[in-house]
Formats: structure tokens, sequence, C-alpha cells
């Protein structure tokens, strides 16, 4: 079996662990078919069970990074949208959330310019609210969710929360504009 | 000494030194024709107390196990010291014949006793027990089965009559002899396993009762060295029982697993009706009875329905790993506690969990990180029901 340089982060220093003998190589290995079983099964949950506006697959071979594309929800000022995000799944997932990324920009109080997103399930404990239970296919919801009700109190965007909260015609005209300049044409260009 | 026999040996085995003189030894390299292409060096050592007469003369080699291991070999060798004339001849002979047991090498065994091998095997065929034989090539691994138990043995390399088990259906049995690394006797061990097999049967018929009248969730595939069951009560419980193999009608021993309250619920009646066990009912009806059943539940999907590269997430399954397997063979036993949760997990993957919450980035604040640290299974409980809040059954 091939197995591939398993670079972990800093504080997990499974390295360490590996050269003071404490840590078996096997169990490596055991993690990396874990998560890759896991990773199988929900695609092929959201294959079978595709979510409202959602969809997800694999950006090539490898299942470390997954594309994403969600629709803008009715209602919102996103809506006729469609946002595509990029999936990073980690080394050690599900014990740690995967990294999402908008690439579709969004004029969004908890999105920022680079496409990252604010969100509480997205980071670990105890800031965060990441638990190994939740998937993939529930953090796309959060984020359609969060398109639908943005969160002022903890924005990456200080200027757009402001608009949001007080000049609430204004911000949803700039996201709509948003929407149709990127998310739309995007859309045209892709069909 | 016989200078001209000497000096012919020399000049014809110039790698054969005469280390000896009393008794006459020649030591070194004699070179051999393996075939046309190919030539090769054997060490050899040869005394002879009768030089320059043959009689007597003892031939031994250095590290060469080929020859060695050569069926005929060291029969054609003694054949040879008796009937060569001439040391001269005889080297030259025996030149010939290692050439040839190189060439026509064959993976034989070293130490050859087959006879003793096949005798035993012959008298394990004509014994009583109700065993098959079965044996690989070479006579090196021996397989014994007996009503679809079997246990793989081989051969000890220093002493033929010794056998060691490599492989055995009945390895997890508690107080089973025929343990992986065991040695014993072929016949020792057919007479073991023949016994074992025997006081088996009977806990193999409870066994099939339980299997026909309740829900098995472990072992998925009851094999009969399984001597233990994991009964679905509930969704968020399970029994495992685990049968006296002596007396298989009596009390067996029980766990309870699943939530908290559930476990306390059901570790209560169970208790109520300790005294209510009657070893002349069958043990699915005295499980019922125990646990104040009116029924058993019954498995809601048969083994094929249940396909586990579906879309659909099974209940079943572990909710931290997505599968209901963990290295081959490890079944969810942790439930949340949770009512309207009830996830299940893999001990193994919350202890993972419990292993990141007590790495630096994961740290959990007050009374809590103290009970994340406890490797007791109440802590595993705590992780289990912090875990299974889940977004959806707040």
């Amino acid at each position: 079996m091939y197995i591939k340089y398993v670079n972990l982060p800093n504080h997990i220093n499974l390295g360490q662990k590996i050269r003071s003998g404490r840590y078996h190589f096997a169990e490596i290995v055991q993690r990396e078919m874990q998560k890759a079983s896991r990773l199988k099964r929900e695609l092929a949950m959201m294959a079978e069970n595709p979510p409202e506006g959602i969809c997800c697959y694999p950006k090539n071979d490898k299942t470390d990074v997954l594309s994403a594309n969600i629709l803008g929800p009715r209602g919102s000022p996103y809506e006729g949208g469609l946002f595509q995000l990029e999936i990073e799944i980690p080394e050690i997932y599900p014990f740690e959330p995967p990294r999402m990324k908008f690439l579709t920009p969004v004029y969004h109080p908890n999105i920022d310019d680079a496409g990252r997103i604010c969100m509480d399930l997205l980071k670990m404990p105890p800031k965060g609210g990441w638990k190994p239970t939740i998937n993939i296919e529930n953090l796309l919801t959060a984020i359609q969710l969060l398109l639908s009700y943005p969160n002022p109190d903890d924005p990456l965007m200080a200027e757009i929360a402001e608009e949001y909260r007080f000049n609430k015609v204004e911000f949803e005209r700039k996201a709509r504009k948003s929407t149709a300049e990127n998310a739309m044409k995007k859309r045209k260009y892709e069909f | 000494m016989d200078p001209h026999e000497c000096s012919e040996i020399i000049s014809r085995h110039p790698e054969l030194i005469l280390v000896s003189n009393n008794p006459v030894t020649w030591e070194g390299m004699l070179s051999v024709t393996v075939n046309a292409a190919e030539k090769s060096k054997v060490r050899i050592k040869l005394t002879l107390p009768n030089f320059p007469a043959l009689n007597g003369a003892t031939l031994s080699f250095g590290k060469n196990p080929e020859i060695l291991c050569h069926r005929d070999f060291s029969r054609k060798s003694r054949i040879l010291i008796e009937s060569a004339v001439t040391v001269t001849s005889f080297l030259k002979q025996l030149q010939i014949l290692i050439g040839e047991a190189l060439h026509s090498h064959l993976p034989c065994l070293t130490s050859i006793n087959n006879h003793s091998i096949i005798s035993e095997l012959e008298a394990m065929t004509h014994s009583p027990c109700d065993l098959r034989l079965s044996t690989s090539h070479g006579l090196n691994l021996i397989e014994l089965v007996s009503k679809n138990i079997r246990v793989r043995l081989q051969r000890d390399a220093k002493c033929s009559d010794t056998w060691k088990i490599v492989s055995s259906d009945l390895a997890q049995l508690q107080g089973c002899e025929l343990v992986v690394g065991a040695t014993m006797s072929l016949h020792d061990a057919g007479n073991k396993l023949d016994k074992q097999v025997e006081s088996l049967e009977n806990v193999w018929e409870h066994l099939k009762d339980i299997d026909r009248n309740c829900w098995v969730i472990d072992p998925l595939i009851p094999m009969p060295h399984h001597i233990y069951r994991r009964i679905k009560i509930n969704s968020s419980l399970s029994i495992l029982i685990n049968i006296n193999p002596l007396q298989p009608t009596s009390l067996p021993a029980i766990k309870i697993l699943g939530s908290d309250s559930e476990v306390a619920k059901y570790r209560e009646i169970v208790s109520g009706n300790f005294e209510l066990w009657d070893p002349s009912n069958s043990l699915s009806e005295n499980l019922r009875i125990l646990l104040n059943l009116e029924e058993f539940p019954q498995a809601t999907l048969t083994k094929d329905e249940k396909q586990c590269d579906s879309g659909l997430f099974n209940d079943e399954e572990c909710c931290i790993c997505f599968s209901l397997e963990l290295n081959d063979n490890e079944l969810p036993e942790k439930v949340c506690n949770n009512n309207t949760c009830r996830k299940q997990f893999h001990t193994a993957c919350l202890l993972q969990v419990h292993g990141m919450a007590t790495s630096n980035t994961w740290q959990s604040s007050g009374i809590q990180s103290t009970a994340w640290r406890l490797p007791t299974l109440r802590a595993k409980h705590i992780v289990s029901c912090r875990i299974g809040h889940h977004t959806n059954c707040q």
C-alpha cells in the first residue's frame, strides 16, 4: 500500500511521538483510512440525498480538497446567485473541522474579501463549536443559513456589519449588486 | 603417511589443507561444478584415522544447508566412504555428488524426520477423534479441523515432535489451551480440540436459540468460536452476554450497554429478576424474563438490506467515523445520554476525541476539563453526551 507523507498540525506533534516510539505508525495509517472512509460515506450521502441548493464533489482524484456550490437562499439578497466554495479537509478530520472558503466574492458581514467565513462551527473548541459528529453537509447548510441570517454581533467585516445593522436597505442593495456582478456572471460564463 | 597420496591431494585440491597428522585431517574448500556455467565451493573437513585407507573416515561440512538437506545426500556420502579405494578417488566422487546435490537443489526440510511425522499423522487418522487433517507441501503446516473449528500448527524448527499453534479459532475462548503460540504434540492438539468441540456443542445449541429469537448485533456473523452475543433491546440499550461454556444454561455474565439512564433502569430490573432465572428454561426465555420483556425486538433490516456504503445514515453507526465496524470487529457501544439524540459511538473514536481534548488546542474549561482527563467510563459518558449535542438535536 502506498502511504503518503502525513503532515499533521504542530499541536499534535505526531512526528515527535513517532520518534519517541509512543505513537505507532500504524495508527496514522489507520487514521488516514478512517478519514477516507468517512469522507467517502459523506460524499455518497450528499450525492444520494442532496440538501436543497447545495452540491459538493471532490475537486480532483484526491478527496482532500472538495468543491461545493451553494445557491443563494430565497428571500435573501443573494437569491439567484451561485456561490462557489472550496473545502480543504485536514489530516485529522473529523477531529478537526474542514477549512472552508468562498471562491465567489460575497458581500456579507461574516465573510471577508478573501472568502474566509467567520462561523462558530468552523472553529475548534473551546472558542468554536466544531464537533466530530458534524459533517460537511451540516456545515454547508449552516453557511447557507448564514447567508440568510448574517450575524452582525460577531463580524469579520465591521463596516458591512454596521451597515447591516443601521442601514439594511443599503446593505441589501449592495449585496444584491455584488451577487449580480459576481455570482450570476460567473454562472452565465460557466454554463 | 603416504607422501605420494598427500601431494596428489594437494595438487588436485589446492584449497584443502592438512591441518592435523594424528588423526590425519584435511580441511578447506572443495571446488564443485554445479552445472556447465556455475561453479561453487563447499567447506569440508575430512578426518581419516587410518590414512591412506578410508575406513573409519568422517566427513563434515561447513554451513551448507542446501546439500545437507538433500534427501539422499548423507546416505550416498556414507556409501561413498565405504566404497572408495583411495582418498583422491573419494574426493573426486564427492565433488560430483555435491555438484549433483546443488544442481537438483530442492526446497527440502532441515533435519529430515518426515517419517516420524507421517507415522504421527497416521496414528491420528486412526484415532477415534472426528478430525479432518490437511497439510501444506513439505509437512510444515498441519491444519486440524473439527466441526468447522480449525487449528493450524507449525512444526517447531528445532524439535520435530512439538508443534506450535499459529492460528486457532478457539484462541479467544477463555480457559482454552489451544491458543496461538502454545506448543504441544500433534496428538495432544487433536485430543484437546476434540474435547473442546465436544464440550462446546451444547453451548452452540443454546446460542442458536438466542440467534433465532433475539436481535443479535454483535458478532455480525456468528462463528463457532463466538460464545458471546450482544442483543439489541432498544435504540439506546443492548446487553452483552458471555456464556459460561461449562454451564450454558446457568446465568451468563451480563453487561448492560447503552445510555446512562437506560442502563440504570435495566440494571435495576435485572437485579430484581435474578432469582427468576431457571436453568431448565431456554436461554432466550430466561433472558426475556430477566429483562422483563414481552418479547424481544426483531431486527428491522436484514443484513443484506443494510448497505454500508449507502447514502443513508444508519442509526447503528458511529457518528464520528460514520461506519459500523472499526478495526474490523469493533462495533459502537457507547450511546449518548441525551434521549433525543441517542447517537452511537465507538469507544475508540470517543477516546480519540478525548485525546484531542487534552491536547493543547482543545482545552475545555472548568469542571469539564477534569472530566475529560478521567479515563473512566464515567468520563467517556460525559464526552459522549457533549459530543452528542448535535446542532439538530438540541
